[in-house]
Formats: C-alpha cells, sequence, structure tokens
C-alpha cells in the first residue's frame, strides 16, 4: 500500500516535471548552426556561447551545434577553437524562436616574433623557427666557439681567408655592420687586421639570439653596403648556474643568478686566452714574440620594472695583444698589437597598451690600439656615443609600423708615423709622422611598414634619411621585402633596396683623403624560394648587387668617388637530417667585379670567390657522444703576380676537414660535464692565401695558414 | 523492485528540473565541478568529446571573469589534458600554446597558486618533446616552475606528480632519469595517502596516476612484477581508469609470462 503511495507520488512529480519542462521549453529560444572553417570544412569541438552567459554548445563530429537559452534581445555569439581566431558575432534571439547559424573561423596568424620576414636572413636564438640553434652556433667544427667563424658556414659569405672577417656576396668586410642589443658595434673583431681579425669580439656564450641578413636587410639598418650582423645579449636567467671551462687555449667562468626572481638578474662573465700552448703543441711554423692572448669580462644586469617594461645594462671589456714576426723576402720584423674594447650599453624596452613597442639605447664604445711593424707606429683611439629611439605600433596581425630615430657621435683620434708608401714597411722605408683628430656626426631617421596580407603576402617597405656631418650629405634609401607563401611551407621571397655606407673618417683627410668624398652607394636585388617545414630547410636565392661611388686612387686628390663594381651570383643552403645525422650544406657561386682603389680596370677583388662551399654533419652514434665533422671548398683566392696585373692569378683551391668530438656526463644533480676535442685540418693541407713580393717583385714568399694538423680540447663543467 | 523504479523515476525528475533550470541557476562552482567530470571521464574512457566539453565549460566560465586565476588554471590543465590525446604536432602546440598562456595569466594573477607553476612548468617540458631544440632554454624553464611550486606548496602532491613524469622523459644527463622519477613519485603519493581531499572547486586530480607513473617507471627498469602492483594499486583507486585497464595491465602481463619462459 505505501509502496503504491510512493510509485504513485513518483508518478505525479514526474508528470509534474515533464509539464513544467515542457511549458518553459516554449519560452526559450534555440540557437543552432554549424561551424565551419574557410575551407569550408566542418569543425569538430568548437565551443560556441553566448557572451557574458554559460548557455552553449560545443559542435559535434558534423560541426553542427545546438542550444537552448532564456536570453531574449541582443547578444554576442562567441566561438572559440584552439589554433583558430576567436570568432564574435552580434545576434538578435527572440523565444520561441530557432535562430540558425553558419560560423567561419580563420586560423590563427602565427606571429614572427622579434625577426621581420625578409630575403637572406638567418637566425639563431630561442625562437622556434631559428636556422641554427645557439648549440649548433657554439659546435661548429673548426669555428672555435665563435660566431663569425660559425656564420661564415652560411652561403653568401666568401672563405677569403682564416679569420673572423665577414665578406658577403662580393662585399668587403667593412660592408658588414653589426649591432648588440640595438647598438652598432664600431670595432667587432679581435685581433684586428685589413681583412676583419681572428675572432668575433663578442663569445656566442654572452648571446641569446642572432639575425645575420646577407642582403637586403629593413631599413632599421643603416650605414652598411652589404650585410648586418644583429646580435641579442642573454635575457634573464630563469635559475642560478655557474659554468666553468678550461682548454688547450683558455679559461672562462659565467655566473648566471636571478637576484629577485623575474625581476633583477645578472650574468657575468670572465674569459682569459692565451694561445701558447695551443701553438707550441701544435707546432706552429710562426714565431711569436708573445703569444695572441686577451681577456675579456662581461656584466649584463636586468631590471624588469613592470610587466612589460626592461631595462638592461651591458658592460664588457676586452683586451688582446700579439707579437709575431712577419715580413716579405727582403726583411723579417716582428709585428706588436695591442687593442683594448669597452662597450657600454643601456638598453630600455617597453610595451604601451599591447600595440606600442618603444625600445630605446644610449650606448658608448671605447676603442685603443696600437700597432707596431718597423716604420709604422701608429696609435688609434676612437670614441663613440650613440642614442637610438624607436616605437613599432602594431594596428593588427595585419599592420605594423615602425619609426625610429638614431644618432652617433664619433671621435677619431690617430697619430704615430707611416711609411710614405702603403706597400714599403721595411725598416729603412721613409715615413711621415701624423697626429690628427677626425670627429663626425651621423644623424639618421627611419619608418617601416610591415604588411601581412592574408597570411600569405608579407611585405616589409621602408626608407631611411641618413645624414653625416663630414660629407654634409643626406642619404634617401628605399627598400622593400616580400615573402609569398605559395603554401604552408613553400614560399617565394623578393627584396630590393638602396644601401649607402659613409667611407672612414681618415678618407677624408686633406693630406693622406680628399674632404670632398661622398657616400658609397649599393642597390640590392634579391630573388628566392624556400621551402621550411619542420624536416627540410631549403633556400634558393639568386642576387644582384650594383655598387656605385666607390673610393678610388687618385693622382691629384688622393681619392674620389668614381669606382664602381657589382656582385651577382646564387646562394643554396639545404638542412637536412637523414640517418639520425643532422646535415646542413651551404653552397654559393659568386662573380665579383670592381673598378676601385688602385685598380686601373675593373678587376676581380680579393674577395671574388667563385665557389664556396661547406659541409656540416652532426651525428650522435650513441648516447651523450657527438661527433661534428665540417668541410670546407673555396676557389683560391685572387692575387697579383706583377706590377699592374691586379688579381690576374689565383692561388691554389681551399680546402679543410675539420671533426670535433663531445662527450656529455652528469657526475651529480645539476651538473653537466662537457668533454671535447677538435681535430682542425686532419688532411694537414697547407693552405695558401697570398703570396707577398720583395719590392722589385723577384721573390715572393708565401702567406700560409697558421696550422697544419691542429688539435684543441677542453672540458665543461656546469654547476 | 518498485521502489527502485520510483527512485529512479524520481532522480529523472531532479536531473530533468536541473536540465530545464539549471542553466540560469548554476553557479560557476557548479560548472567547475561539472568540468572536472567530464575531464575524468574523458581521461577514463579515452574520450575527445569528453574533454573537449570539459574544456569547453571552462572557457565559458572564464569569458565571465577573465581575472579568476582558478578559472585560468582549468581552462591551463584542460589544455595539459587535450596535450596528451592528439598525435600531431601541430594540434599539440596550438594546445601547449594555449594552455602556457593561460597558466601564466594564472601565475600574473595570483602567483602563489603552486598548481599553475607545476603544470606551467609540465607544458614546459612537453613543450621540448615537440621541438627538441627548445630543450636549452625551456629545459631550466620547466625545472624552475615546477621547484617553485614545491617551494610555495611542499604538500602539493601534483607537483610532485608533474615532477616525476617530467624527469622519467628527460635523460638522466639533463637532470632526469628514472630513479630520480620514482623518488619523486613516491613523495607524491605519500602525499596523495597523507593529506586531506582538498575543496570541490580545488585541483584533486592525479592520485591513481602517481601509481600509473609509478608503474611505468618499473616497467622502464624492466621490474615488471612492481609495475603491476602499482598498476593495480591505481585500479584499486579508480576503477574507471582506462589506460591501466585496457593497456597497461595488459603489457605488463605479457611481460610477465615473456620473463618466466
Amino acid at each position: 500500500m505505501a509502496m503504491n503511495r510512493i510509485l504513485i507520488i513518483g508518478i505525479l512529480i514526474s508528470t509534474f516535471c515533464s509539464v513544467l519542462s515542457g511549458s518553459n521549453s516554449d519560452a526559450k529560444a534555440i540557437v543552432r548552426g554549424i561551424v565551419l572553417d574557410t575551407e569550408g570544412n566542418t569543425l569538430f569541438g568548437a565551443n560556441v556561447y553566448i557572451k557574458g552567459r554559460y548557455e552553449g554548445a560545443m559542435s559535434d563530429e558534423n560541426g553542427k551545434f545546438l542550444f537552448e537559452t532564456n536570453f531574449e534581445g541582443e547578444c554576442i555569439l562567441v566561438a572559440t577553437y584552439v589554433g583558430y581566431k576567436v570568432y564574435e558575432n552580434s545576434i538578435h534571439i527572440s523565444k520561441n524562436r530557432t535562430l540558425e547559424l553558419k560560423v567561419t573561423l580563420r586560423k590563427d596568424v602565427v606571429e614572427m616574433k622579434g625577426i621581420v620576414v625578409t630575403a637572406s636572413s638567418f637566425t639563431s636564438g630561442e625562437e622556434e623557427r631559428v636556422t641554427l640553434t645557439p648549440l649548433e652556433i657554439v659546435t661548429t667544427p673548426g669555428a672555435a666557439a665563435d660566431v663569425c667563424w660559425a656564420i661564415k658556414t652560411f652561403p653568401g659569405v666568401s672563405q677569403v681567408e682564416e679569420g673572423a672577417g665577414l665578406f658577403v656576396r662580393g662585399g668587403e668586410v667593412i660592408e658588414t655592420k653589426f649591432i648588440l642589443d640595438g647598438a652598432e658595434i664600431s670595432h667587432p673583431y679581435r685581433y684586428e687586421s685589413p681583412t676583419g681579425g681572428f675572432f668575433g669580439t663578442f663569445s656566442p656564450f654572452l648571446l641569446k639570439g642572432i639575425y645575420f641578413s646577407s642582403g637586403g636587410f629593413s631599413s632599421e639598418y643603416g650605414d652598411a653596403l652589404s650585410s648586418v650582423l644583429a646580435m641579442q645579449s642573454l635575457g634573464m636567467p630563469s635559475s642560478r648556474s655557474i659554468n666553468l671551462g678550461v682548454g688547450l687555449a683558455a679559461f672562462s667562468t659565467m655566473i648566471r643568478l636571478p637576484i629577485v626572481r623575474e625581476k633583477f638578474g645578472l650574468s657575468f662573465s670572465a674569459n682569459k686566452s692565451n694561445t701558447e700552448y695551443l701553438f707550441k703543441l701544435n707546432r706552429s711554423q710562426q714565431n711569436f714574440t708573445r703569444y695572441p692572448s686577451s681577456w675579456d669580462v662581461n656584466l649584463n644586469l636586468i631590471y624588469k620594472f613592470s610587466k612589460t617594461a626592461q631595462l638592461k645594462f651591458f658592460l664588457f671589456g676586452e683586451s688582446d695583444e700579439v707579437g709575431v714576426e712577419v715580413g716579405n723576402p727582403t726583411y723579417r720584423s716582428i709585428y706588436n698589437g695591442e687593442t683594448s674594447n669597452r662597450f657600454y650599453n643601456i638598453q630600455y624596452k617597453q610595451l604601451f597598451g599591447e600595440k606600442l613597442y618603444i625600445t630605446s639605447n644610449i650606448c658608448h664604445n671605447q676603442f685603443d690600439t696600437q700597432n707596431r711593424l718597423n716604420v709604422l707606429d701608429i696609435k688609434q683611439s676612437d670614441r663613440s656615443y650613440q642614442f637610438k629611439l624607436s616605437g613599432e605600433y602594431t594596428v593588427n596581425y595585419a599592420i605594423s609600423f615602425l619609426i625610429g630615430t638614431q644618432h652617433f657621435y664619433n671621435l677619431v683620434n690617430i697619430n704615430g708615423r707611416i711609411p710614405q708608401d702603403e706597400d714599403d714597411l721595411s725598416p729603412d722605408a721613409p715615413y711621415d709622422d701624423i697626429e690628427t683628430n677626425y670627429e663626425s656626426y651621423r644623424h639618421a631617421l627611419l619608418l617601416e611598414t610591415r604588411l601581412n596580407i592574408a597570411n600569405r603576402l608579407f611585405l616589409t617597405e621602408g626608407a631611411r634619411l641618413d645624414f653625416e656631418s663630414i660629407s654634409e650629405k643626406l642619404n634617401f634609401d628605399p627598400r622593400i621585402s616580400a615573402v609569398y607563401k605559395i603554401s604552408e611551407f613553400n614560399s617565394f621571397k623578393f627584396a630590393f633596396g638602396i644601401y649607402h655606407q659613409y667611407p672612414a673618417p681618415s678618407y677624408y683627410d686633406e693630406t693622406i683623403g680628399n674632404p670632398q668624398l661622398t657616400s658609397m652607394r649599393a642597390y640590392h636585388y634579391i630573388l628566392g624560394y624556400e621551402f621550411d617545414n619542420d624536416d627540410v630547410l631549403f633556400r634558393l636565392e639568386g642576387y644582384y648587387k650594383d655598387y656605385e661611388n666607390l673610393l678610388l686612387e687618385d693622382s691629384l686628390v688622393n681619392y674620389t668617388n668614381d669606382g664602381y663594381g657589382y656582385g651577382k651570383g646564387v646562394d643554396i643552403f639545404l638542412k637536412k637530417s637523414f640517418w639520425e645525422i643532422n646535415s646542413r650544406i651551404s653552397y654559393s657561386y659568386l662573380i665579383a667585379r670592381r673598378h676601385y682603389h688602385e685598380f686601373t680596370e675593373l678587376t676581380s677583388p680579393d674577395f671574388d670567390i667563385t665557389h664556396n662551399l661547406t659541409v656540416v654533419l652532426d651525428y650522435s652514434p650513441i648516447p651523450y657522444f657527438g661527433i661534428s665533422t665540417c668541410y670546407r671548398y673555396a676557389t683560391g683566392k685572387p692575387y697579383t703576380p706583377a706590377p699592374g696585373e691586379y688579381n690576374s692569378n689565383r692561388v691554389a683551391d681551399y680546402h679543410k676537414l675539420d671533426i670535433d668530438l663531445s662527450y656529455l656526463h652528469s657526475f651529480f644533480e645539476r651538473n653537466l660535464t662537457v668533454f671535447y676535442v677538435g681535430f682542425s685540418n686532419i688532411t694537414g693541407r697547407i693552405n695558401i692565401f697570398d703570396y707577398l713580393y720583395s719590392p722589385d717583385w723577384s721573390e715572393r714568399i708565401p702567406v700560409k695558414s697558421s696550422f697544419g694538423k691542429s688539435i684543441y680540447f677542453g672540458i665543461s663543467v656546469s654547476l | 523492485m518498485i521502489r527502485h523504479i520510483c527512485a529512479i523515476t524520481c532522480i529523472a525528475c531532479f536531473l530533468l528540473l536541473l536540465n530545464v533550470y539549471g542553466e540560469e541557476d548554476i553557479t560557476p562552482e557548479g560548472l567547475i565541478i561539472q568540468g572536472k567530470q567530464f575531464i575524468e571521464t574523458g581521461i577514463n574512457n579515452w574520450n575527445e568529446q569528453d574533454l573537449l566539453q570539459g574544456r569547453a565549460l571552462f572557457e565559458r566560465i572564464l569569458s565571465q571573469d577573465e581575472e579568476n586565476y582558478l578559472y585560468n588554471y582549468y581552462l591551463g590543465y584542460a589544455d595539459y589534458r587535450l596535450t596528451y590525446f592528439y598525435e600531431e604536432k601541430e594540434r599539440i602546440s596550438q594546445y601547449l600554446e594555449d594552455g602556457i598562456e593561460h597558466l601564466t595569466r594564472s601565475i600574473e594573477l595570483k602567483d602563489d597558486f603552486s598548481e599553475s607553476h607545476a603544470l606551467l612548468g609540465s607544458l614546459y617540458g612537453s613543450k621540448i618533446s615537440i621541438k627538441p631544440l627548445l630543450g636549452m632554454t625551456l629545459g631550466p624553464k620547466s625545472g624552475q616552475e615546477i621547484a617553485r611550486a614545491i617551494e610555495l606548496n611542499p604538500e602539493n602532491p601534483r607537483a610532485y606528480l608533474l615532477d616525476g613524469i617530467s624527469k622519467l622523459h628527460t635523460p638522466a644527463i639533463w637532470g632526469g632519469g628514472v630513479d630520480r622519477a620514482i623518488k619523486s613519485l613516491l613523495k607524491a603519493i605519500s602525499l596523495f595517502d597523507s593529506i586531506p581531499a582538498p575543496d570541490s572547486l580545488m585541483p584533486d586530480w592525479g592520485h591513481d596516476e602517481a601509481y600509473v607513473w609509478l608503474g611505468n617507471c618499473h616497467m622502464e627498469k624492466e621490474d615488471y612484477k612492481s609495475a603491476k602492483e602499482q598498476f593495480e594499486k591505481a585500479l584499486e583507486i579508480n576503477p574507471d581508469n582506462g589506460w591501466v585497464k585496457n593497456e597497461l595491465l595488459k603489457v605488463v602481463e605479457e611481460k610477465l609470462k615473456e620473463s618466466q619462459m
């Protein structure tokens, strides 16, 4: 009986509920529809709901969705799907009505953070689509953990001689601009020489990212005819770390410390190198009175004073020296060189309201050097100050603007004595005493627009105005770069630009130069194709560079701007892994001709290296053990065999094979120890880079590589 | 029998009432619990729809109050679960990026919430598995976030669980390895066993998973007997765990048979 009563109550409640349910359902509106992508495919799992309310539904396997709502009136319908842009649309809901909707979602744009998409650019750093990782930079065999040496494995950079100098696409070494944290570096090499220097000033261990452009770079960079190497120093340390390294020629240490988490951190490094044991062990033919040695210290402080703003202080000091026997068939003398370089940079960055990104730099660079060889005894002291301010305004994912201003002040002091004939450095050669100062200002204004059209066409167009005080010349450089993606992995690239570079201050000297000189100019034309997926990166680029206003020696006024020339060629780059071997191959074909300096007609300059080939292979046969090998080939460098026959012969082709072995081991928690040994030039080939002739051209001696076979080893410990 | 029919009828009515009025009356708290259930069912049954439903609910809750650290956490948590579900790198990357964004936001809103740090560290680790070259930079970040989670709440069992999973997938030379993973997972288990169940709105997942991953560690060490014990313990805690029921137990039993032959 009682049971029956419960049953009756249950049925009554059930009936009541059904009635209630039915009556309320009548008062509701129904929103239903379908979710599609831009290609008309249905999307399963999209979340469709009314903004500000909980009512909504998920699209089913056919992309359809349906939900009821008590809401009546105007509202915003939201649809989301991870990887797609959020859809928002205003709709009107009426009770007892069914609203039918078609929702189309668009793929989200992949933002290219920090780096402008351009032709001819290579990157390294933390971003996902870098060309080389920082580790690959450091471990390039034969690159001595040097940024410039590693950059030389990219196409477009010629193997002119064994040094760090970057000769890019038929351009001289001085035509590459170096930048660190937005500040220009006036002396980017250690052990400076006419072909650059033996190493880059900044170790890759101090760097977070690298952007290298072999041409067609944007208007952000000025006073450079050929290329740009822009480096970013280390960012905020995420955890405490101490690294110690000991090698055959160097001792290094680095400490990274987050003082206040995500707010204030420091990185400190100190390195000392002395190559005495390296040269002795490898039986170098060179005689040193002072083996090349250097030290450097770096302090990098970062203070984030808000979530979107930071200040970075980058302090760097470096000093190097060398004493080595040099000469030609008629004399042997000791060359002595000492250099010190100080670089202080304060960088400020702040993002305002997610749209406006302001960066600014104040930088001071102090460089002192002394070079002595027989009658040559010269001291040079450079002081430079620079200020930069730029703002990038991102309107939306498709449009952004960059506007900036740059100001430079340089004071160069040169004093000592120089030979009257620059090719005669013999002990009894006639010489002049000089004492001179060059002061110059340079001001620049730049404007750039970056467009993303339908995520297919990326356009960077801009221009810059440069003014320099000595030449009093105002330059206008328009530039454009386009990347057209024909599919997800395939794209075509095009770039055109005008580039100016002012001569070094000494060329304006009234005695040895010409105060009437103006800036040199180059036109870049680039066309390329790129295939890039996760497994393969392939690039093919053709280019033509037209040079005007190059410096040409003149018997009356020392120099004029009547020089000209061109560089043209093809660069190929392939990065791919196969059979667990990571490989990268660079090949460059180049034809460069110049009528400049002492040349009497259009001639191959020293850096006209027709073929350049670099093959780098990395393999790890067992865990924690790595083998890397690098083979370099280059056409022999042009040299002058007789007076007036400028660069009419070539030395023998260049070949070099390097192998590095490394082994990683962890002795305790948080420890990583790397043992490494590098075998350089294992075939023992003696490469010749030039010939030095006696004053009467009757005798010559070859300029050879420093080592035959050589070995280097060391250990790096992180604590 | 009749009593049963009656009870079912009443429950049906109650649910129907919830369905009718729930959407207006339901609170974010109620939706969080519902979202957590969807995720749990999705994991147990390895069902994409449930996981996405859970995520959709969390997203709708968040759209009401984007400045809520817990809502951001739960959306990140749903993303974390979905990263394990898919195989296509692009899809995984999309959920990883979304998860990292929401967990970072959660930390910005409440820096001392240990759970967000732990999960963020885990997502950084997953990003390395998609793109190994990011290991140099994200490896330390991953470890740092998990260490921060433990520092903020030394009694957070999920921080140790995620630490253990991360260590299992990290080579010994980079501070990982099976032995270090076991140490962290045992700590997670001891905390799961000893601390009282948290508020129903707070994260409470992972108890059975700690045993599952401990079992996986033993599998790695080819100690199949211990592995089976751990899998069985996981099933005691969560009898619906589909991964253990349908896959791991079968594999370990086959391995045991092979070793006996």
